[in-house]
């Protein structure tokens, strides 16, 4: 259950509104002739959320739904967007002393 | 005595194979050496050369040159401190900017001090003019807050000077992370300014937090490799592209993980855990799942652990795992609350145990689902799904098998169960179902697929769909229901006005025209049992017009009889006439349904008439030689079960069988069990024996063993004795393959077993057909009903009966008992409850009542048995309506309607 609302991109107690805002941006981004992959999952995602009884079902009856333990914890640990971030000139300075120090020292 | 004067020890050491070089030769072999990269080498020999001549302008700029090289190198490994010291004598033995070249210059200058650089640089304008190589690094220190003081003494003209204005306002952006407006403001900076690079890092930085990578690897591709913030984007670099280096790419990830949110290393923290669950103990690997949960949901890390629970669930259903390992797993990762949920759900979604287990799972439902709504939802979706699992364990067979009331008694409210009555439980959980979620279609659909056998289930249902009429007012499949229940209720106005407003509110629905096709037929058919033919044909002209394939043999069957009844026609001519556009196959079963309709009673004192037809349909069954195997599949399979209220049976495969033997013969193999698994009924056992048999003997393997176990079922229901171990000998015979197609048809078969024959065969295990305790035989009851009745005590308990009974006991007594303990219960129901698993153990469940009959009548053979069997009789009237079948029959001798 978790997994689909990280592969939408969203949180957990969003409303059925959000739910769909989030699915038609993410297939714009990703769409089905284009990528097809992604595109079947944000698809996957949505239905099992898409309002309060498919949530609920889901919730519920998830587990019966794994045919693989170790591939579903996998695509788990990856349903959660890695983002990026800024970060100012000074920390970059000393991430890069860092770097060059420690990185490169241990290559 | 004066002290003895120690000896120095003189070293044996081997001469340096240098030491007899001269100063020139280890002049010219060090710069050997610095060329091929040696710089450590060649700074030793330099070193010796200064030692032996001292300093000058060669030994300088020899010294100078291998110092660099060597500040580089040492730079590069990441020995920072120790190339912070090279620096210094890079810096002391610079030969002045005569004796260096520029690329020279350019990395003196990095070694030099932000004033020595700038004042380093000035002496070089004034010598030789600017150069933009050597206002890199002094860009560099500008950037880096050094150095803007020394910028007075230079020209403004140069471009280093003239756009360190511009990079003195985008500082400021870039201390912020504003990368962007950084870049905007850098927009006037050239593509040979000394602040270019300044500029590409700002667009990589850009494009990096766009996360458009090729933009981001094309500006890094700009940027000179001496740039001090080169290092740091060849890391950045490294995240983000495809690389075989998972070690450096994971390291590279340690040190730009500030520009980074999200879940960074849980792919190896899910590898982790696999590999602890697969090595050690399951609880030893709680702390992997927390430290799991937290990379991937850091907000709320119980969710997230609930979700790896969900999916490490199954994993425990393999032989490595205890059941408790999961258990104990869940009670170490969650609070006390949330774990007992968790054991609670799983035991719901895995167990046989539907009843008890949904309703321990009820009771903590409102843990998971705080929200109203919601909990009424998931409720509804639990009792539905216990409903299902209930009809599928009895292979969709249309019965609901559910555990030992005992177990469940506590939950009964949460259930939605009022009633004692078994037929009522389904029904009752179902409604409370709907109740809750009034919305939820499959509720109302799971209905329809319930055995309704009593007048209260059927009242309940009928109730439902009513409800369901009003909530979805444009659909017409509860009225379609509505009408089914009606007819088998024998209700046919409620039936046909139900009908109607089936038909207004979808007049082209494919099932609301069948229906009413057979509507039609049915009423027609009322009409013309009261000898209403002007009414009775009609309908049946209505009926053909509807032209529903689906029941177009049935059609032409009632019209070809309403011919021969109403009008006198030839009933061959009148089956002729309405058969015109059919095919042989749609021919003989029309001609079929025909006879079976006469031969259950139709046309009263017609014998001739009768006799007539059979004769005719035993020369026209003859054409069935013509058909294709397929063909004889149709023609063989059972019709509707909608037709019951039409005709004494449904069964046309007894009818062709017994006017033309030999149709088996045409069938295929695997076509011969399709029509045994469509319809297996007790009048077709002699002749589907027969053929097996012979069919056994012609094949061999695989087919050899499936005709064995068709047999083997038929012979069960036959009432043979001792074919259990037939079925395990057929089983232990049967490689891999061959018997998972044994069990596919075992399942199969199930659905027309009854008792421990369909157990059996549901789950493929035919031991319960051998017990290692039999039950006990009808002789065995009555032998301890005399032994009780000669020690002189009454037979006053059927408990003490039922305790006494050899291989009789069952966990489920110990239950029993305490239920029987329980004060709460009503002596009358205890009394009932008594009985009603004295029969269960008798194993007369299902039997034909004939056999209940004559089990009633051993019990009751002796006169003191017969006045106590009648006692409770007498004693159970007032609930007699809500004992089971076998109870009445056994009590009264029939079941009371």
């Amino acid at each position: 259950m978790l997994k689909h609302f990280l592969t939408l991109d969203i949180s957990p107690d969003a409303s059925d509104k959000q739910i769909r805002e989030a699915y038609l941006h993410l297939i714009k981004k990703h769409p089905p002739e284009k990528d097809p992959v992604n595109f079947q999952k944000i698809n996957g995602a949505y239905e099992a959320v898409k309002d309060k009884r498919s949530r609920v079902r889901t919730r519920i009856f998830f587990s019966t739904t794994v045919k693989d333990p170790e591939q579903s914890l996998l695509e788990l640990a990856k349903s959660r967007k890695i983002r990026r971030k800024s970060a100012g000139l000074n920390k970059l300075i000393k991430a890069c002393h860092a770097v060059q120090k420690e990185f490169k020292g241990s290559m | 005595m004066g002290k003895k004067k120690k000896k120095k020890k003189t070293s044996k050491s081997k001469p340096h194979p240098d030491a007899n070089l001269t100063v020139k030769q280890l002049v010219i072999k060090g710069s050997q050496l610095l060329s091929q990269g040696n710089a450590r080498d060649a700074l030793e020999l330099f070193k010796q050369v200064e030692k032996k001549t001292g300093r000058n302008e060669e030994i300088d700029s020899c010294l100078f040159s291998a110092y660099l090289v060597r500040q580089e190198q040492l730079f590069e490994k990441g020995l920072v401190a120790e190339s912070e010291a090279v620096k210094k004598e890079v810096c002391e033995y610079f030969p002045g900017i005569e004796k260096v070249s520029e690329e020279q210059m350019a990395a003196y200058l990095r070694c030099c001090s932000a004033e020595g650089a700038f004042s380093a640089y000035r002496y070089y304008i004034s010598k030789k003019g600017t150069s933009t190589l050597l206002e890199g690094p002094l860009a560099d220190l500008l950037l880096q807050g050094q150095g803007w003081q020394y910028l007075d003494g230079i020209d403004s003209s140069i471009p280093l000077v003239r756009d360190s204005e511009v990079i003195k306002k985008a500082i400021p952006l870039m201390e912020k992370g504003q990368w962007e407006k950084a870049l905007e403001a850098l927009g006037s900076i050239a593509r040979l300014s000394p602040f270019a690079p300044v500029r590409m890092f700002c667009r990589a930085m850009v494009a990096f937090y766009k996360e458009d990578d090729k933009a981001f690897v094309r500006s890094i591709a700009m940027i000179p490799d001496d740039f001090f913030l080169k290092p740091l984007l060849d890391a950045l670099e490294l995240t983000i592209t495809e690389t075989n280096d998972e070690p450096a790419k994971i390291k590279a990830f340690q040190y730009v993980d500030f520009l980074y949110e999200g879940a960074l290393d849980s792919e190896n923290k899910a590898r982790e855990l696999f590999f602890e669950l697969n090595h050690k103990q399951a609880v030893s690997c709680a702390n992997k799942v927390k430290m799991l949960a937290k990379s991937i949901y850091p907000e709320d890390v119980d969710v997230a652990i609930i979700e790896i629970l969900h999916i490490l669930r199954n994993l425990f259903f393999d032989e490595r795992f205890q059941e408790n390992q999961f258990k104990n797993l869940t009670k170490k990762v969650l609070p006390k609350n949330k774990a007992e949920l968790m054991i609670a759900k799983f035991a719901f979604l895995a167990s046989n145990k539907a009843l008890s287990h949904a309703g321990r799972y009820l009771e903590v439902l409102p843990i998971e689902f705080p929200d109203v709504e919601e909990k009424k939802i998931a409720h509804s979706l639990i009792l539905q799904n216990t409903i299902k699992a209930a009809l599928k364990k009895n292979g969709d067979s249309g019965e609901c098998v559910f555990e030992n009331m005992f177990h469940w008694a506590g939950y009964k409210s949460l259930l939605g169960v009022k009633s004692s009555d078994r037929d009522m439980i389904p029904v009752e959980i179902l409604q409370e179902s709907i109740r809750l979620d009034p919305d939820n279609r499959a509720g109302y659909e799971l209905l329809s697929r319930l055995p309704l056998y009593s007048r209260d289930a059927k009242s309940t249902a009928e109730d439902i769909y009513l409800s369901m009429m009003k909530r979805f007012a444009d659909d017409p499949y509860p009225c379609l229901e509505l009408a089914n229940l009606y007819y088998s209720k024998n209700a046919f106005r409620k039936a046909e006005n139900v009908l109607q407003i089936a038909m207004k509110r979808a007049p082209h629905d494919n099932r609301v025209l069948d229906r009413h096709a057979l509507a039609l037929v049915i009423s027609a058919e009322k009409n013309l049992n009261s000898g209403r033919y002007h009414l009775s044909w009609p309908d049946l002209e209505k009926a053909h017009k509807l032209e529903r394939r689906k029941h177009s043999v049935l059609v032409a069957a009632k019209r070809a009889l309403h011919r021969n009844i109403a009008e006198h026609e030839s009933i061959e001519d009148a089956i002729d006439k309405e058969t015109q556009n059919f095919s042989i196959g749609e021919y003989l079963r029309t001609f079929g349904i025909v006879l079976i309709d006469l031969e259950g009673g139709k046309i009263k004192n017609n014998t001739t008439v009768l006799s007539e037809l059979r004769k005719n349909f035993k020369k026209k069954v003859k054409q069935v030689s013509q058909l294709s195997s397929t063909e004889l599949i149709a023609l063989l399979t059972p019709l509707d079960n909608q037709y019951t209220t039409l005709l004494p049976s449904v069964s046309v495969a007894a009818l062709f069988t017994k006017y033309y033997p030999k149709i088996l013969s045409g069938l295929s193999d695997e076509d011969l069990l399709t029509v045994i698994d469509r319809g297996l009924e007790p009048s077709l056992f002699p002749i589907l024996s027969k053929e097996l048999q012979h069919r056994a003997r012609k094949s061999r393997g695989s087919k050899s063993l499936i005709f064995e176990f068709y047999m083997a079922v038929i012979e069960h229901m036959s009432g043979q004795a001792g074919v259990g171990d037939r079925f395990l000998g057929i089983i232990n015979r049967a490689s891999e393959k061959e018997r998972k197609n044994l069990e596919a048809a075992s399942h199969r078969l199930a659905f027309h077993a009854k008792g421990d024959l369909r157990t059996a065969l549901q789950n493929f295990d035919f031991e319960i057909l051998n017990p290692i305790f039999p039950k006990p035989s009808f002789g065995q009851l009555m032998e301890i009903l005399e032994q009780l009745n000669n020690q002189g005590g009454r037979v006053d308990s059927i408990r003490k009966l039922f305790e006494q009974l050899p291989g009789s006991f069952d966990p489920s007594m110990e239950d029993m008992i305490d239920f029987l303990d329980d004060d709460e219960d009503d002596e009358l129901w205890e009394t009932a409850e008594e009985l009603e698993d004295m029969l269960d153990e008798s194993g007369i469940r299902d039997a034909p009542e004939s056999l209940i009959k004559d089990f009633r009548n051993h019990m009751r053979s002796s006169p003191k048995n017969r006045r106590y069997f009648d006692d409770l009789a007498s004693e159970l009237k007032p609930i007699a309506d809500e004992l089971t079948r076998e109870a009445q029959i056994f009590l009264y001798g029939k079941t009371l309607a």
